[in-house]
């Protein structure tokens, strides 16, 4: 069995597992992005139970490991995910995605409506501030954070359908459609797995992808530490457990 | 103005596949489409199933074509670098009654000149664990296929273009001008052209572009159908096509593995008016995902991560194919209603035989002509040796889409294209970037950057 553990994702809980790790076996933490924080620049692709494949710049890398962490953080809902019927317009943005563009002035709406409450809610609702748009929120369950001053606030308001063509027109709500130029999806987490082998299900795999929102480097960094008890137990061959056989707060065992 | 022995109308998949054959032709040739990029009607929303014709009618030219069609994709495909896989597909019986009607669709099958054959419930299974244990028996059809749409729709204009034939997008047909019972020239908002012979494979606006032609009457309208796309966590895990017993009036709810191993469930079947009508509603939804759930136990929708409509066009008369009755130089390829896909290769044959009858100089060879698009761009995505791939291209390292794994290289070489996409869904469908599971939450940004930087 290799003494590594493999990290993907160099996030507070990515770090945080890695230095719980430190000292007790050897951890490699791979991200994406350009981060001295990892130490491999990479996208990790493929997962086969013993060994995970990576693509960088500098080639394909593999990664012999006990176990696999994934600390790739969450995403927002996307609109199956919210099951929002109604046609497909542009100016349907995820979140994270309008929060870019928008920074880089390539998303400049007038009337936006942001679906959601919480942290990516009130990114996106502060990046479009800067570009004087009218934003509304429609935050269907009773997370609302404080954010920047939005024209209105609709809350435990249940987005139905998105209407226009070919760009969007109306949020139809439950009980109230709101005209717009823009709905921005901010609403819900979901932790993004994208290591084929370990995307659902997989041996000698853990999260640490905490869903609370709005996001804490607390709770970051404790999935971080449970996870790196886990792939210790894992590699000392007591345990063997896939990502959705239990829930981050729970992944301890042997 | 410039002169051409053929204008096509409408660059779908079935207008696309007759530019190409033209193409390997002398006749000069223009193909004409109203939007923005090709394959953006009915061409872009369907299964992706390149049937062996089983539930053909007998006897029609439909299942003619799609037979004659069928045994060439795995040579046409490779010539157009689009994934394509014959997979098989299995029509599963899971009442006695069911079972009972697994005989007329054999025979329906066998008159179609498909080969297929009627399994235990067992061997479904075998065939396709994942299908439900209720099967009794199935029908198994072998030569049943899975392709790219949206690629082999590139693949043919991407051919046509680069044999010389004029592409030219965002030109909406506004009308026509005749002599006597001769078309002489197909006008559009950029100034007409002069065209010796017209074809019609404007989909579901063929009604529309006959009319304005002075051609036959024909009836198209939109037939609607909503599709659910699954992650391929669990569209992996598919060996085959899995559809039910058809009802009287629609082929039914099928699951199928797609050729980047997500999985679609759909259509629906509903009859409108509206043509632009692509809107889904949940009750359709709902009741694909439950028709799906009987064929495939365990369906979860927390493996949704896509829902869309398109209309495929349903006419009367359908599969009109053929010189038109009032106009000598108009060619009809229109009412190929849900099997444009699986029928194209022969349409385009039947059409191009079509226009020789009519006098149209598309006999003789172009010398030189290509017969495959552009140099194979491998995919990432499920590939058997990535470390060859980076050697070989830098840009494989960079991985642009995480959720499909799109690289760099892979959306460098669509920006390439001799038909480059010309936004980010256009990117999508060269090349499935952000049409994965977070639909683009994480990569869109950088493909808006990348689209813009080549425009």
């Amino acid at each position: 069995m290799p003494d590594t553990i493999a990290i993907v994702g160099a996030g507070a809980s990515g770090l945080a597992c890695a230095e719980a790790l430190a000292g007790r076996i050897r951890a490699v933490v791979v991200d994406r992005a350009p981060t001295r924080a990892a130490d491999v620049r990479a996208t990790a692709i493929r997962w086969d139970d013993r060994v995970l494949l990576a693509m960088g710049p500098q080639g394909s890398v593999e990664i012999e490991a006990a176990a696999l962490v994934i600390a790739t953080g969450a995403r927002p809902l996307g609109r199956a995910e919210l099951g929002l019927a109604g046609t497909r317009p542009a100016g349907v943005l995820p979140a994270p995605a309008a929060c870019d563009l928008a920074a880089a002035g390539r998303f400049a709406p007038s009337r936006p409506v942001v679906i959601g409450g919480g942290g990516w809610a009130a990114r996106a609702v502060a990046a479009l501030a800067g570009t004087g748009a009218t934003v509304t929120i429609v935050a269907p369950d009773g997370l609302l954070l404080a954010m920047e001053r939005p024209a209105a606030v609709h809350e435990r308001l249940t987005p139905v359908a998105v209407r226009g063509d070919p760009r969007v027109e109306r949020l139809e709500c439950d009980g109230l459609t709101l005209d717009c130029d823009a709905v921005v999806l901010a609403h819900g987490l979901v932790p993004i797995r994208n290591v084929d082998g370990a995307v659902v299900e997989g041996a000698r795999t853990v999260s640490a992808q905490p869903v609370a929102d709005p996001p804490s480097e607390a709770a970051s960094r404790t999935a971080g530490e449970d996870a790196a008890r886990t792939a210790l137990a894992i590699a000392a061959g007591e345990a063997t457990i896939g990502l959705w056989s239990s829930s981050p707060s729970s992944q301890q065992s042997g | 103005m410039r002169d051409y022995d053929v204008v096509i109308v409408g660059a779908g998949v079935v207008g696309c596949a007759i530019a190409r054959r033209l193409s390997f032709t002398t006749a000069r040739v223009a193909l004409l489409e109203a939007a923005t990029d090709v394959g953006e009607g009915a061409s872009k929303g369907n299964t992706g199933i390149a049937t062996s014709g089983a539930d053909c009618p007998p006897g029609s030219l439909e299942a003619e074509l799609v037979r004659r069609s069928s045994p060439g994709w795995e040579a046409l495909c490779a010539s157009l670098d689009t994934p394509f896989r014959r997979i098989g597909g299995l029509v599963l019986a899971r009442t006695a009654a069911e079972e009972a009607a697994l005989t007329g669709l054999l025979a329906q099958a066998r008159a179609n000149g498909c080969a297929a054959g009627i399994v235990s419930g067992e061997r479904a299974r075998e065939l396709e664990p994942m299908a439900t244990p209720a099967a009794r028996a199935a029908l198994h059809v072998p030569g049943d296929g899975i392709v790219d749409p949206l690629r082999l729709t590139l693949g043919y204009a991407e051919l046509a273009d680069r044999n010389g034939v004029d592409v030219r997008l965002g030109s909406p047909v506004t009308g026509f001008r005749a002599v006597g019972d001769r078309l002489t020239h197909v006008e559009t908002p950029h100034g007409a052209l002069h065209a010796t012979f017209v074809v019609n494979a404007a989909g579901i606006e063929a009604d529309t572009i006959s009319h304005l032609a002075g051609g036959e009457p024909f009836r198209t309208w939109p037939r609607q159908g909503q599709y659910w796309l699954l992650d391929r966590e669990i569209g992996a895990r598919f060996r085959a096509i899995v559809g039910g017993v058809p009802t009287a009036g629609s082929r039914g709810v099928y699951c199928v593995p797609t050729t980047h191993a997500s999985l679609l469930l759909g259509p629906t079947a509903r009859d409108g008016s509206d043509r632009a009508d692509r809107a889904v509603d949940r009750e359709s939804l709902d009741a694909v995902f439950e028709a799906a759930g009987g064929l495939v136990p365990g369906l979860d929708r927390r493996w949704a991560i896509k829902t869309f409509a398109a209309n495929r066009p349903a006419s009367e008369p359908e599969y009109r194919i053929g010189a038109d009755r009032e106009r000598a130089n108009l060619v009809h390829a229109a009412g190929i209603r849900s099997t444009g896909v699986s029928s194209s290769p022969a349409v385009a044959e039947l059409v191009h035989e079509a226009l020789a009858g009519a006098g149209a100089p598309v006999l003789d060879e172009r010398p030189g002509a290509a017969t495959a698009s552009l140099e194979p761009v491998p995919r990432l995505l499920g590939h058997p040796d990535p470390s060859a791939l980076v050697a070989r291209d830098p840009g494989y390292g960079d991985v642009v889409c995480p959720c499909e794994q799109v690289t760099a290289a892979e959306v460098d070489a669509a920006l390439r294209m001799r038909l480059p996409p010309r936004s980010v869904d256009g990117l999508r469908k060269r090349t499935h970037a952000a049409a994965g599971r977070c639909q683009g939450a994480m990569c869109l940004a950088a493909l808006v950057r990348r689209v813009e930087a080549r425009a």
